[in-house]
């Protein structure tokens, strides 16, 4: 038997009323006892005394790169990243390149995976053969075979019809379709939020209107016929308004947030670490800061963190979409669209508990409860929770430490952040996935 | 103290007591009182959009100040055959240039070159962001015929949205203490200006009022300022079309106006949609001294930021 015994930690979990100092013992990769003062004998002890161990963390959102532009990341590196930042469980989208839209690409995949990761790295399938919104993936074959859903991420599913058929398959399979939600009609073009931002520094505006528009629609579908559907990386407030809205009236809409769109508002596109200068300054047009959808107003902001609060928003997610220094070296309107966000996301939500926007609870409940129930639902998985029997997948944190963003801080092969140069309260000292401590802070 | 450092991008770190020091410099190059002791400069015209007027100017500006003017042609360039940006500014830094002059289509860009090279950069127009040299120009316009700026009012008519000079210039005249009337469809005219601009000083509050029509006090303003309407703009967007475009500024319509008003445009006009063709070469219109005054003012600009070198 393979034993592991946390001692002293402050063990926090909403969904198991977990919240005070215990100790933990895991038997074969499993959570065996949580309780007072364990005393077992023959076993290695890990000590708690001042961290805080929380449930692994699951990020429904990730962008590996791999196959296509493994120059930005591969699924080793990805996935390491992955678990610095705390996640011992991800799923990958499927827009690489080729696109992952078919069972020989299912089952390379899960090969590179089983080859390189650490952690559990969950495939999509796009939903269309080539994400192109024309005709539908296999869906019965391929959920047969393990993708956890479907998603043409990048894009939205432009057509209502398409998108109401691969619902009901979808659904049918116990799935959901992560869409996401920018209609191309209103883009414009567009690469930053509409408002004096955009009109300031000249760039040209992608109007709320785009992910309004698409929200509705989605959530018109799914109510008409009763279908689930799972809207990724909501930014504004009126999505988070209409998504209330349905969920009061039964529609099944589970909603994404990402932690930069929690955290940063159009502002830090000055450069400036959300400051308004003075004047424009040379580090202005940050094409770190240039994501799709873009970073949005703080009163958007700020009604993202109330729909985290009231449970209108169920799950945050990174969205980690790395980009090579060479791609981001350009002009703002030429540099891709992404932020690299595996290794950030948990001490950047960290600094949301620091100002009271947000609890610890809450992020607990998002990145680990709620995505863990989606999973175990199509899985059959047992993870995101701190609870007998569960996958021993969980994370030491030391929240008296500090974490020091530079360039150096990233094993991601890319660090397109706009968080380069913050130092951040809270530090991720230890993660642990079946059991096995796989990734530990020695600084 | 607001200088112009090393780079000119936008002149939103300028003060008001510096733009009067420059204006007062232009002055004197105009005047012929003062001789710049500046030699044996590189200069590099590096231009992504089509230009004449612009470059033309600044090629006098190098040219009278007796330093050498290089223009790298990026239509026959290394773009054409797919080199990035970046690595075109690190081409450029190899071979050595104390200045760079830069066009470019995409806003934002100045600032990108600026934080890649060792050179001195100065931004000759940006995509929608700023043109800084062209607002100097204008400031410089009004200020040798002896106006006090606090004293003006300011209407500038058309694309503000889109366009590059009303971006810098409004702030131009906003720093000078002038009120500024803005006119043209809703669309090319967003109020959201107004709070971007009272952000950055508590003095420009209520100094920015929206017109829709010719109005009194647009009638009564000192200056027109007429912005150059892009035509594909308007051939692209549904909300407008280019032959609908009613704030032209003809003979009949210049009557309405009070009789010592002066008409601009940061050129180049497109005749008969803007300004009519008696109203560009009329006694009322300063163009001609906005192109003439352009080339004293980037004088003076090369010369400052090679100085401060």
């Amino acid at each position: 038997m393979n034993k592991l015994l946390f001692k002293n930690f402050e063990i926090i979990d909403p969904s198991q009323n977990l919240n005070s100092i215990k100790d933990l013992l895991i038997v074969d990769g499993k959570i065996q006892e949580i309780s007072h003062s364990l005393d077992i004998s023959d076993v290695k002890i890990i000590d708690g005394s001042n961290k805080t161990l929380i449930p692994g963390l699951i990020d429904f959102h990730v962008h590996y790169r791999d196959p296509g532009e493994t120059y930005k990341e591969d699924i080793k590196t990805g996935s390491e990243a992955s678990a610095k930042g705390g996640f011992t469980t991800v799923v990958m989208m499927s827009n690489t390149n080729p696109t992952i839209d078919n069972l020989g690409a299912l089952i390379e995949q899960k090969k590179i995976i089983d080859e390189n990761c650490r952690i559990r790295v969950l495939q999509t399938s796009s939903v269309t053969i080539g994400r192109k919104g024309e005709s539908l993936v296999d869906i019965d074959l391929l959920s047969k075979n393990g993708v956890v859903s479907f998603s043409d991420d990048g894009d939205v599913i432009s057509d209502p019809k398409i998108l109401d058929q691969a619902l009901e398959l979808a659904n049918k399979n116990n799935r959901t379709i992560l869409e996401h939600c920018e209609d191309h009609g209103l883009l414009n073009d567009g690469i930053i939020n509409d408002g004096s931002v955009a009109l300031r520094l000249g760039l040209k505006s992608r109007p709320k209107s785009a992910e309004i528009s698409s929200v509705k629609r989605d959530i018109e579908i799914a109510k008409k016929n009763g279908r689930w559907v799972y809207l990724q990386h909501i930014s504004c407030k009126e999505s988070v308004e209409i998504i209330r809205e349905a969920k009061k009236q039964g529609v099944k809409v589970t909603a994404e947030v990402t932690p930069h769109h929690l955290y940063m508002n159009e502002l830090w596109t000055y450069g400036e670490k959300g400051e308004l200068p003075s004047w424009i300054d040379l580090g202005a047009y940050d094409t770190n800061t240039r994501v799709n959808p873009p970073l949005r107003s703080e009163d958007d902001r700020l009604s993202l963190l109330e729909a985290v609060n009231d449970n209108t928003i169920d799950v945050i997610a990174t969205d980690h979409a790395p980009h090579s220094r060479g791609d981001k070296l350009n002009t703002f309107d030429s540099a891709p669209a992404g932020i690299n966000g595996a290794e950030t996301a948990f001490v950047t939500l960290l600094q949301l508990v620091e100002k009271k926007e947000l609890s610890l609870q809450k992020i607990i409940e998002t990145m680990c409860n709620k995505p863990g129930e989606i999973l175990d639902d199509i899985l059959n998985l047992k993870i995101g929770k701190i609870k007998k029997g569960y996958s021993a997948d969980l994370v030491a944190v030391d929240n008296n430490d500090t974490t020091k963003i530079n360039e150096d801080f990233f094993i991601s092969k890319s660090d397109n952040s706009p968080l380069i140069g913050s130092t951040m309260k809270g530090k991720i000292k230890m993660t642990i996935f079946n059991g096995k401590v796989i990734f530990e802070d020695k600084k | 103290m607001n200088f112009l450092r090393k780079h000119l991008l936008d002149i939103d770190h300028l003060s008001k007591d510096y733009i009067y020091d420059l204006l007062d410099g232009i002055k004197q190059i105009k005047r012929k009182e003062y001789k710049s002791n500046i030699k044996g400069k590189d200069v590099c015209a590096l231009f992504y959009e089509d230009s004449t007027r612009t470059k033309l100017s600044f090629q006098k500006a190098v040219t009278n100040l007796g330093l050498n003017f290089h223009n790298l042609d990026v239509q026959k360039s290394s773009l054409s055959k797919g080199e990035t940006f970046y690595n075109t500014i690190k081409t450029i830094n190899s071979i050595g240039m104390d200045l760079i002059i830069l066009r470019h289509f995409s806003s934002g860009a100045c600032y990108f070159l600026a934080n890649n090279t060792a050179s001195s950069v100065i931004n000759a127009g940006d995509g929608s962001h700023a043109h800084p040299t062209q607002t100097l120009s204008d400031l410089f316009t009004i200020f040798e015929l002896d106006k006090k700026f606090e004293d003006l009012e300011i209407s500038i008519i058309g694309d503000v949205l889109y366009s590059r000079v009303a971006r810098s210039t409004l702030l131009g005249f906003l720093k000078m203490g002038s009120k500024i009337n803005i006119l043209g469809p809703k669309e090319l005219t967003p109020h959201v200006i107004t709070e971007i601009y009272e952000s950055l000083d508590k003095s420009y509050k209520n100094k920015i009022k929206f017109y829709e029509d010719f109005e009194k006090p647009i009638l009564d303003s000192n200056f027109i300022m007429a912005l150059r309407i892009q035509k594909e703009r308007f051939d692209s967007g549904s909300f407008m079309n280019f032959q609908t475009y009613k704030w032209k500024i003809d003979s009949d319509r210049l009557k309405t106006f009070n009789n010592d008003i002066l008409i601009m445009h940061p050129g180049p006009v497109n005749e008969e949609i803007e300004l009519s063709h008696e109203i560009v070469h009329s006694n009322r219109s300063v163009i001609s001294k906005q192109v003439e005054n352009g080339v004293h003012v980037r004088q003076k600009v090369i010369e400052e930021l090679l100085t401060n070198e």
